[in-house]
C-alpha cells in the first residue's frame, strides 16, 4: 500500500517525493519511532501518498484517529502493548532455517519466544478497537504454541522436553544412570591413590618431586601408570578397569544417540510448523503496521495535530497552522511562534511584507503541512483543508549548486521550465523571492511572465517577493505580514539599535490579505535602521530612494 | 581447603579470573572452580570476556585445556557455539549483546560435556550479562582475556583470581607479580572523602577536591583545569594513561580513579610519580581471593612449584597461592598442605 507510482508523468525533479524532502519534513516524519524491528521496516518502506492514492490517505488517516482513540481511552492496555512491541525480535531468519529442515535449539527458543509475544499483543488487539485495523485470527499462533507448548519453560526458556519423545526419556534416563555408574566405578578405581594423596583426583594428576613419600607409595600401586616427568613433576594416570572402560564407551554411544534423536525430534517440530510459518511471518507484518500506526498516533499527540479535511477543490487552506520545528526553536529563545492563516485557491498567491517579516517561514509552513498531509500526518493547526497534490516544488532563495555547477538562478529556471511543461498537473509550487538572482529589471519581467501563466494553471504557486510590479500585471492574490508594531516598539521606549530578539517582539507575523487601504510598502530602510545601520547611510539611502520615481511612490502612504 | 574456600562467601557472587599473561593456566583454574562448586552443591554460571574453551590456541595454535562443563551448569555463549554443539541443552534468555559469533544465550546444560563460552568484551556488556545470569546460578565465573585486569574491576566481581606463570623463569614471574601486586594495592581514596569520591565516580562527572570543596568538572576538561599551587586532587572516571598523568601532575598533587581496571601505566610509572609527590589512589580496591600458579612453561618444561610458589605467596602472605594441577597451595611463604 505504500508504493508510490499512479501515472505521474516522469519529471526527474518532481517524479520522487521521497528524495530530497525538506528537513523540515523530515525532522517531523522522524517523530514517528515505531518499537518493534517490522514496525521499523514497515516504517522505512513508507513513500509519501499522492493525489491518485486518496482512498489510501483517508483510511490511513481513520486508522491514525482510531489508534489516538485507544491511546486516549486505555492507557494501560497502551503501555503494555509497548512494551511487547519494545521486547518483539526480527525472526526471519529463523523462520527460513525451519522452513528449510535446518532446525536448531536457537531457532525454536526464538520462535517461542516470539509467538508468546504475539499472544499476548493479539489478545490486547482483540479486546479493544485496533481489532478493526488488523486481523489477528490468521489460526497460525494458535498451531506454534500448540506445538512447542511442551518445550515452554518459566519466563519463556526453551528445552525440548521428554514429553516429545518416549525414546528421549528414556536415553536422558540411560546416560544419567551411565554417569553416575561412571563417577561411582572411577572413586573406586582411584581410591587408593586418593587415600595416598590425600584428596579427589582426577584419572590424570601431577605429583611433584618434592613429594618423593608419595611418589614412591604410587608407584607401587598396580593401577597407577607413569604418564610423563619434568625435572620437577610427575604426571601420573589412573588405569581404567574394564568395567570403566565399557561404561565410557556406552555413555558415548548414548551421548550419541541423545543427539542424533534430539536433532530428530527438531526435525519433526520444524516439518509441524513450516506450513504455518508464512502466516506467522504475515501476522509480524501486521502487527509492525499496527506498530507504525502507534507511533503516528502518538506523534499525532505530541504535536497536537488534526485531522486535515481532504476536498475535491484545487485549494489549501491552512487556519492556525504551526510550524513544531520552528516553534521548538523559539521557545528555547523564550519566544512563540505566531500561527499563520491562509487561504491559496488555484494560481497565484503573492506574500509580501517587510523583512524579516517571516515570508520565507510562512513558505515552509505551507510545505511541511502539505508535505504531512500527503504523509497521512495529522497537521498541527486548528484546521486544514486541502485537495490533494501531484507534487510539491519548493525554490528557496538560498540554494545554489556546486555538484551541477548551476547558481541558484540557474536552477530556478530549469525548474520553472519544468513546473510549466507540468501546469495543468495539481502541484504546489513555492518560490521563495522569485528571480531574484539577476538584474532587477529582468528578473522582475522574468517573474511576471513566469506568473501570468502559472496563474492559469491547476499549481497552487506561492511566492514572496519585493518585486511590486508584479500585481500591475497578474491579478495574483495578495497576502502580507502584518509587519512592524509601533505600539509595542513606542510604549517599550525602544530605541535604536535593537537586538534580532527585541526587533522580533515588535513584528506582527499574522498574514492579511491585501486590500488598497493596508497595503504597505517597504520597511527595509526603517529595518536597517532599527538593526543599528549608521544613521547618516540610511538618510542617504532615503533621499536616493526618494529621488527614484519608483521608491518614491514606495514611500507616499507614510 | 578447596579453591572455593578462598571465596569471601558462596552465594550469588561473581568471580572473575584473570591471567597474567598468555598460558597462565586461567582455564585450568575455571576446571577447578566448576569441580569445586558441584562439590559443594552450588548451581555455577561460566561465561567469558570474548572466546574461550577452544581445543587449540588461536593465536599461537597450541593446545589447550577446554572447558567441562557438569550437567546443570549455566553457561553464557554465542549462537554459533550451540547450533554447532548440538547438545542436551535448554535455552534460556537471549541476551540481545551481539558477537562475531552471533548473539550470546544464556543456556542451561543438561549433559556434562565440553564446551566453549562466548561473551562480550566489554565491562558494561559484562556487567549487564552478569545481572541477567545471577537469576540462574549462585556462583558467577567470568573467565578472563590476556592480560587484562579491567575485567576484575570490583564493579563487575565480587572476588578474583590471577594466574601467574606459564612463561618466563621464576624471578621473571615473580617480579612481574610483584609489580602487577603493586597496582592492585594502590591505596583507596582518604576515608575522610571515600564516599563522595565514590559517590562521583558512579556518576557522570569528574571532580576536583580542594581542602575546602568539592567542584564538579565535565571530564573532557578536567585534565586542563591548574589548580594553583597544585592544592587539588582530580578525581577522574577515565583511564588513566601515562600521556594523561604527565598533564596531570603538573596541575594536581594527586588523581583518584575507579579501581586498578583503570590504571594504564606500569607499577615502576607509579613508583616514579610518587618520588615526585604526585599520588594515585583508587575508590574501590580489587577483591583478589587468590593467586594461581602455572609451572608449566613450554615445550615440556616446568618450573619448581615449590620454589615458585613460596616466592609469590612471600609477596602476599595473606593470600592463598595455589597450584591447581599439583594441589600444593601456599600461605604466609610457605607451603600450607594439598587441596582436597
Amino acid at each position: 500500500m505504500w508504493s508510490a507510482g499512479c501515472g505521474l508523468k516522469e519529471v526527474s525533479l518532481l517524479v520522487d517525493w521521497n528524495k530530497n524532502l525538506s528537513g523540515d519534513f523530515a525532522k517531523v516524519f522522524d517523530l514517528i519511532k515505531p518499537l518493534s524491528p517490522y514496525g521499523k521496516a514497515n516504517h522505512r518502506c513508507f513513500r509519501l501518498l499522492r493525489r491518485c492514492q486518496q482512498d489510501q490517505l483517508q483510511e490511513l488517516f481513520s486508522r491514525v484517529e482510531l489508534v489516538r482513540s485507544f491511546l486516549k481511552h486505555d492507557l494501560k492496555g497502551a503501555v503494555k502493548l509497548r512494551r511487547l512491541l519494545k521486547q518483539l525480535r526480527k525472526v526471519d531468519n529463523h523462520l527460513d532455517q525451519i522452513e528449510l529442515g535446518q532446525v536448531t535449539d536457537i531457532n525454536l527458543f526464538e520462535l517461542n519466544r516470539c509467538c508468546n509475544l504475539l499472544n499476548e499483543i493479539t489478545a490486547i488487539v482483540d479486546n479493544s478497537v485496533l481489532q478493526d485495523i488488523i486481523d489477528t485470527q490468521n489460526g497460525a499462533l494458535s498451531v506454534v504454541l500448540e506445538v512447542l507448548k511442551d518445550g515452554n519453560r518459566v519466563e519463556g526458556s526453551f528445552y525440548l522436553a521428554n514429553s516429545y519423545s518416549q525414546t528421549l526419556a528414556e536415553l536422558r534416563k540411560q546416560l544419567r544412570h551411565l554417569e553416575r555408574a561412571l563417577i561411582s566405578e572411577t572413586q573406586d578405581n582411584s581410591r587408593r591413590a586418593v587415600s595416598i594423596l590425600g584428596s579427589q583426583t582426577k584419572s590424570v594428576f601431577t605429583v611433584s618431586k618434592h613429594q618423593q613419600d608419595i611418589i614412591t607409595r604410587l608407584r607401587q600401586l598396580d593401577n597407577i601408570e607413569l604418564l610423563s616427568q619434568t625435572e620437577h613433576t610427575i604426571k601420573f594416570r589412573v588405569k581404567d578397569t574394564e568395567q570403566i572402560k565399557e561404561l565410557k564407551a556406552a555413555r558415548k554411544n548414548t551421548e550419541r544417540l541423545l543427539r542424533q534423536h534430539l536433532q530428530v525430534i527438531r526435525t519433526e517440530l520444524g516439518e509441524s510448523l513450516s506450513p504455518v510459518l508464512g502466516r506467522i511471518l504475515q501476522l509480524l507484518k501486521d502487527i509492525g503496521y499496527l506498530d507504525t500506526l502507534l507511533a503516528r498516533a502518538k506523534a499525532a499527540n505530541e504535536l497536537a495535530g488534526v485531522r486535515p479535511e481532504i476536498v475535491e477543490e484545487n485549494l489549501i487552506e491552512i487556519s492556525r497552522g504551526r510550524h513544531p520545528i520552528l516553534a521548538e526553536i523559539l521557545v528555547a529563545d523564550e519566544a512563540d511562534f505566531t500561527p499563520r492563516t491562509i487561504r491559496l485557491p488555484a494560481g497565484v498567491s503573492l506574500i509580501t511584507g517587510i523583512n524579516m517579516g517571516g515570508k520565507t517561514v510562512t513558505l515552509r509552513l505551507i510545505q511541511l503541512l502539505t508535505l504531512m498531509v500527503h504523509a497521512g500526518m495529522p497537521v498541527p493547526a486548528e484546521s486544514m483543508k486541502i485537495g490533494l497534490r501531484d507534487y510539491v516544488y519548493f525554490s528557496r532563495s538560498d540554494q545554489d549548486s556546486i555538484l551541477t555547477g548551476l547558481s541558484h538562478f540557474g536552477q530556478e529556471v530549469k525548474a520553472l521550465k519544468t513546473i510549466l511543461n507540468h501546469k495543468q498537473e495539481f502541484g504546489l509550487v513555492l518560490i521563495d523571492e522569485i528571480a531574484h538572482g539577476t538584474s532587477p529589471i529582468v528578473g522582475e519581467s522574468l517573474a511576471i511572465a513566469v506568473l501570468e501563466e502559472l496563474h492559469r494553471s491547476n499549481c497552487i504557486v506561492v511566492v514572496t517577493t519585493h518585486y511590486t510590479g508584479i500585481t500591475e500585471k497578474v491579478p495574483v492574490y495578495e497576502w502580507q505580514i502584518k509587519g512592524l508594531n509601533y505600539a509595542r516598539w513606542q510604549d517599550g521606549n525602544l530605541t535604536d539599535d535593537l537586538d534580532i530578539a527585541t526587533l522580533s517582539s515588535c513584528i506582527d507575523y499574522n498574514l492579511e490579505p491585501v486590500t488598497e487601504k493596508n497595503r504597505g510598502g517597504s520597511k527595509a530602510l526603517q529595518i536597517a535602521r532599527l538593526l543599528g545601520m549608521d544613521k547618516k547611510i540610511v538618510a542617504r539611502a532615503m533621499q536616493l530612494a526618494e529621488e527614484s520615481h519608483t521608491e518614491k511612490s514606495l514611500f507616499k502612504g507614510e | 581447603m578447596r579453591l572455593t574456600d578462598c571465596l569471601p562467601n558462596q552465594n550469588k557472587i561473581t568471580i572473575a579470573i584473570s591471567g597474567l599473561n598468555k598460558n597462565a593456566g586461567k582455564t585450568v583454574v575455571l576446571n577447578r572452580l566448576l569441580h569445586d562448586a558441584v562439590a559443594i552443591n552450588k548451581i555455577v554460571a561460566i561465561t567469558s570476556i570474548g572466546y574461550d574453551g577452544e581445543k587449540t590456541d588461536k593465536l599461537d595454535g597450541h593446545q589447550k585445556p577446554q572447558i567441562y562443563v557438569p550437567s546443570g551448569t549455566i553457561v553464557a555463549t554465542a549462537s554459533a557455539i550451540i547450533e554447532k554443539a548440538g547438545q542436551d541443552i535448554e535455552i534460556l534468555v537471549a541476551t540481545g549483546q551481539h558477537t562475531p559469533l552471533g548473539q550470546v544465550y544464556i543456556v542451561r546444560y543438561h549433559q556434562s560435556g565440553f564446551t566453549e563460552i562466548v561473551g562480550p568484551s566489554s565491562l558494561t556488556g559484562l556487567i549487564k550479562l552478569k545481572q541477567m545470569m545471577i537469576d540462574f546460578a549462585d556462583l558467577i565465573i567470568v573467565d578472563g582475556a590476556l592480560n587484562r585486569l579491567s575485567q576484575i574491576s570490583p564493579r563487575l566481581c565480587d572476588a578474583a583470581f590471577m594466574a601467574v606463570g606459564g612463561r618466563g623463569s621464576i624471578a621473571e614471574i615473580v617480579e612481574k607479580t610483584r609489580q602487577q601486586l603493586s597496582l592492585i594495592k594502590l591505596p583507596l581514596a582518604p576515608v575522610s572523602i571515600r564516599e563522595k569520591v565514590r559517590q562521583i565516580l558512579s556518576g557522570q562527572d569528574c571532580a576536583v577536591i580542594t581542602d575546602s570543596q568539592v567542584s564538579s568538572v565535565p571530564c573532557p576538561q578536567a585534565p586542563l583545569i591548574k589548580t594553583a599551587d597544585q592544592t587539588g586532587c582530580l578525581i577522574y572516571r577515565g583511564a588513566l594513561t601515562f600521556s594523561l598523568v604527565q598533564k596531570l601532575q603538573t596541575r594536581y598533587w594527586g588523581v583518584v580513579v575507579a579501581d586498578t581496571g583503570s590504571v594504564f601505566i606500569t607499577a615502576q610509572q607509579v613508583q616514579a610519580l610518587a618520588k615526585k609527590g604526585f599520588q594515585i589512589f583508587v575508590g574501590w580496591s580489587l577483591p583478589l581471593a587468590g593467586i594461581t600458579l602455572n609451572p608449566n612453561i613450554r615445550m615440556g618444561n616446568t618450573l619448581d612449584i615449590v620454589e615458585l610458589g613460596v616466592k609469590i605467596s612471600t609477596l602476599c602472605p595473606d593470600l592463598p597461592v595455589v597450584d591447581v594441577v599439583s594441589r600444593l597451595w601456599f600461605k604466609g611463604g610457605e607451603p600450607a598442605g594439598r587441596l582436597e
